[in-house]
């Protein structure tokens, strides 16, 4: 059941009608078969490895609450269990073949193929977000959750449980524990989010994604500069519209019972620098990987080496964050070096923070704010290249094809009949600070405007990408 | 216990809407409306229409669809007294204004407007549906199918329109009584039907193509939807037009489920004051002798003869009405036998008529 179908429309409309008749109490636990039933729908396997996994950290942070057993080992073991499970799901594809590889060159007979396990959908997810749990209530900076059905709901929970957002179990708990109003504001919030990321997915991204010549970023040689250009805007802005439109679309139906869930993007693409850029785009991880791998490494090597110019310093909290960050995206080269490029950008910017420092953007003249926007765009939309890249020597042919103009064929101007409206969407959020600015709309303008959404997604409802929300691939 | 608890603390009080809730989407609703009515409109001005490719009615196949809009426009121009149905060979085969004007001098009176939905690979089953949506839509006084082997036969079914393809479309559901929202929006929405177009302008599924060929064949068909074609065949024929006529005919078997749809087509003549003709579309002499075989050729002849119930049925080849020259290749004609053959046609059609042999046939009195 994917998120924009018909089907999960009625079903999310089916458990509201449920839930909205029963109390507090009730209304968790129902939630809990829900998410689990909308589990099953992908797979009993997955529901299966869930609850394990469910029961196996519910269990560990008992301990660490207990004591007994050192706190610090019992911590390790749950990281490990978590890391583990991601490995075998996730990466076996990654370290296997290589694996067998070299052990085939060592003479040991390894046999054909790797484990081919399918990785259950939203795992990646919600393994970061049970670590996150397990270190904070090592760090007792959140209270190791009493209730088994509280527990399982902030794992399973369903509305987040494809491709987040990432909650930490301090934020997401407490609203479990919290009674649930869902008023006209409320209401209008969610329906907003909602639409706004119908939008964001059926109308700009799927529409974009099409545009996108099959083959693209596999065999970037049968283009001309132009287009390989013209191909990664239209992409990097598919890329985001999928996702924002994702996170959109399941805030909103979470808002629809009553329990907010994090933003995870805020206009990334005006961002004057690439730490705010980390701070507007996918930013629950961001946030993640900076609480539990950067500030962790920044602060270990502080106590080593407290100058702040000491190269290690500089250098290794981002470069590791950022090939952390690689690595969670997906098993292979090419994200690595997506992350490592990211990991140099950071540090490049570091440098240049210590040789010339500067004051926050947005006390910078506004020519310099949108040079800044256009040079962060432009780095980050060249590093979108070995992110989508099937491995990293076509995404090295991509970039020696964008400089090769002896072919100046380009893209259909038409894109721009949807790359207008994406950029206006942003522009509008962005220039009021405010993703739910149409909230604050003349009721008619609101209207109008809902209207045209409506017409719109009514138009390309028949656009089958056969693709599915490019995040739930992590 | 528990559940007694449970019970006692029964307050249910998330959703606390309190009036008015939904003001703006009764308004956004209200907006639709506008918008959908708006686009309706300007999407029916006839210089906004003349300037747009084919709608589609999601059958995902251009060629009748072109054909359909052409045939719209010219009923929006005036009567449609009879239409030509079938393949390839009646796009390019039959003229309706010069079989217009034979029918005139024949019979004295103002002539025939006439419209010619040739659809190139279409399948007798798929042209049935098309026959019951031409009847249902515009009342013609005659249809004329024009037949041929092709149209009948069991190799060529994989690259023809056929029933399975067209009558899987909400459009051709709706046509065979199987009413449904997107059948009803597809007859009676343009905006519906221009939302395909819209997004291949935008290139959506890599249909820059499909694009071109729609404006190309908008440009080049006749206002009455004759599309003619240029050309000798060759004789001897190339090695190229040899290879086409032998995948046509080299043991050429009638599919049955193509021959049953001629009681279809009986029950239109029967049931409705819309008189169908079935009318052999001419080949190429050599083509029977030489590819078909003439044995294969009178049983085809025969079977059609023998579903074809009390519908008449015209055999055009053995007249040789068409010389060489006429013909593009095997089975095509080219402008010159065209003009010919529709002249003739004219002049039977307009004979039978006088005689009382073709008509409605409830009115029917001879037989031709």
């Amino acid at each position: 059941m994917t998120i924009t179908s018909f089907s999960f429309a009625g079903y999310v409309l089916l458990v509201l009608a449920l839930y909205y008749a029963l109390p507090r109490r009730p209304q968790n636990i129902l939630l809990l078969v829900a998410s689990y039933a909308f589990y099953l729908t992908w797979s009993w396997w997955y529901a299966l490895v869930l609850a394990i996994l469910t029961l196996a950290n519910f269990a560990l942070t008992g301990r660490i609450r207990a004591g007994g057993t050192p706190r610090r080992a019992v911590l390790w073991a749950g990281v490990g269990i978590n890391l583990a499970a991601l490995a075998v799901f996730k990466y076996e594809d990654f370290f296997v073949p290589d694996l067998l590889a070299r052990l085939d060159t060592w003479g040991v007979e390894s046999g054909a193929g790797g484990l081919d396990i399918l990785l259950p959908v939203g795992m990646s997810f919600y393994i970061v977000a049970v670590i996150s749990y397990l270190v904070d209530v090592y760090r007792k900076q959140v209270a190791p959750a009493t209730d088994l059905v509280d527990f399982a709901l902030y794992m399973a929970y369903f509305p987040k449980l494809l491709s987040g957002p990432i909650e930490r179990a301090r934020d997401f708990l407490p609203r479990l524990a919290a009674p649930r109003v869902v008023d006209n504001d409320q209401l209008a919030r969610s329906f907003t989010l909602i639409v706004l990321g119908a939008v964001r997915k059926l109308v700009l991204a799927d529409t974009l994604t099409l545009m996108l010549p099959r083959g693209v970023f596999g065999n970037p040689d049968q283009f001309g500069a132009p287009q390989l250009i013209g191909y990664l805007l239209i992409y990097a802005l598919a890329l985001y519209n999928d996702f924002a439109g994702y996170t959109n679309i399941v805030r909103g139906v979470s808002g629809l019972f009553g329990i907010e869930l994090a933003a995870n993007f805020a206009t990334p693409y005006f961002s004057r620098n690439l730490t705010e850029f980390w701070n507007r785009w996918h930013i629950t991880l961001s946030h993640w990987l900076r609480d539990y791998i950067y500030f962790p490494t920044s602060r270990a090597l502080l106590r080593r080496n407290p100058s702040r110019t000491n190269v290690p310093n500089l250098l290794l909290p981002p470069m590791l964050t950022m090939l952390a960050s690689g690595l969670w995206h997906g098993p292979g080269w090419s994200m690595l070096l997506w992350g490592a490029l990211h990991g140099v950008y950071l540090v490049g910017e570091r440098l240049l923070a210590l040789w010339r420092p500067a004051g926050p953007p947005q006390h910078q003249p506004r020519w310099r704010q949108t040079l800044a926007m256009l040079f962060v765009v432009t780095l980050v939309v060249l590093a979108w290249v070995p992110f989508r890249a099937p491995d990293v020597p076509r995404a090295l042919d991509y970039w020696q094809g964008m400089l090769d103009f002896s072919d100046l064929r380009r893209p259909t101007v038409r894109v721009f009949v949807v790359i207008l409206p994406a950029l206006w969407l942003d522009w509008v959020q962005y220039r009021r600070g405010d993703e739910l600015v149409f909230l604050r709309w003349p009721r008619l303008a609101q209207a109008a405007l809902l209207a045209l959404a409506i017409l719109a997604l009514f138009l390309t409802s028949q656009v089958d990408t056969g693709a599915p929300f490019v995040y739930q691939g992590f | 216990m528990t559940l007694r608890r449970l019970w006692r603390d029964y307050r249910p009080r998330t959703l606390t809407l309190t009036p008015p809730a939904g003001y703006t989407l009764v308004l956004a609703a209200l907006f639709v409306a506008i918008y959908v009515l708006l686009i309706e409109a300007v999407l029916r001005v006839p210089a906004v229409q003349s300037r747009l490719p084919a709608p589609s009615v999601g059958s995902n196949y251009i060629s009748f669809e072109i054909a359909l809009e052409r045939l719209d426009r010219f009923a929006s121009e005036g009567p449609v007294d009879c239409v030509f149905l079938g393949s390839s060979l009646v796009l390019r085969g039959i003229d309706p204004a010069i079989f217009g004007e034979a029918y005139a001098e024949q019979t004295g009176s103002d002539g025939m407007r006439c419209f010619n939905l040739g659809i190139q690979g279409i399948s007798a089953s798929a042209a049935s549906i098309v026959a019951e949506y031409v009847v249902d839509a515009y009342h013609p006084r005659l249809l004329i199918f024009g037949v041929s082997p092709r149209a009948f036969g069991q190799s060529m079914l994989d690259r023809s329109l056929t029933s399975d393809i067209l009558g899987a479309s909400a459009w051709a559901r709706q046509v065979q009584g199987d009413l449904n929202v997107e059948g009803w929006l597809y007859r009676h929405s343009d905006l519906y039907r221009y939302r395909w177009i819209v997004l291949d302008w935008l290139d959506l599924h890599e249909s820059h193509e499909i694009e071109m060929r729609r404006e190309q064949e908008a440009r080049t068909a006749t206002g009455d939807g004759f599309l003619p074609r240029t050309g000798v065949l060759a004789l001897p024929r190339t090695a190229k037009e040899v290879a086409r006529v032998t995948l046509l005919f080299e043991d050429y078997r009638l599919a049955p489920e193509e021959i049953r749809v001629l009681e279809d087509f009986a029950r239109l003549d029967a049931n409705t004051s819309t008189a169908v003709l079935l009318l052999e579309m001419p080949l190429h002499p050599d083509t029977i002798s030489e590819y078909m075989g003439e044995d294969v050729y009178e049983s085809f002849n025969a079977t059609i003869r023998a579903h074809a119930g009390s519908m008449p049925y015209w055999t055009t080849t053995g007249l040789n009405l068409i010389p060489d020259k006429g013909f593009v290749d095997s089975n095509h004609l080219n402008p010159s036998g065209s003009a010919l053959f529709s002249r003739w046609l004219g002049e039977r059609v307009g004979e039978a008529v006088e005689a009382g042999a073709l008509g409605p046939s409830q009115v029917r009195t001879k037989s031709p």
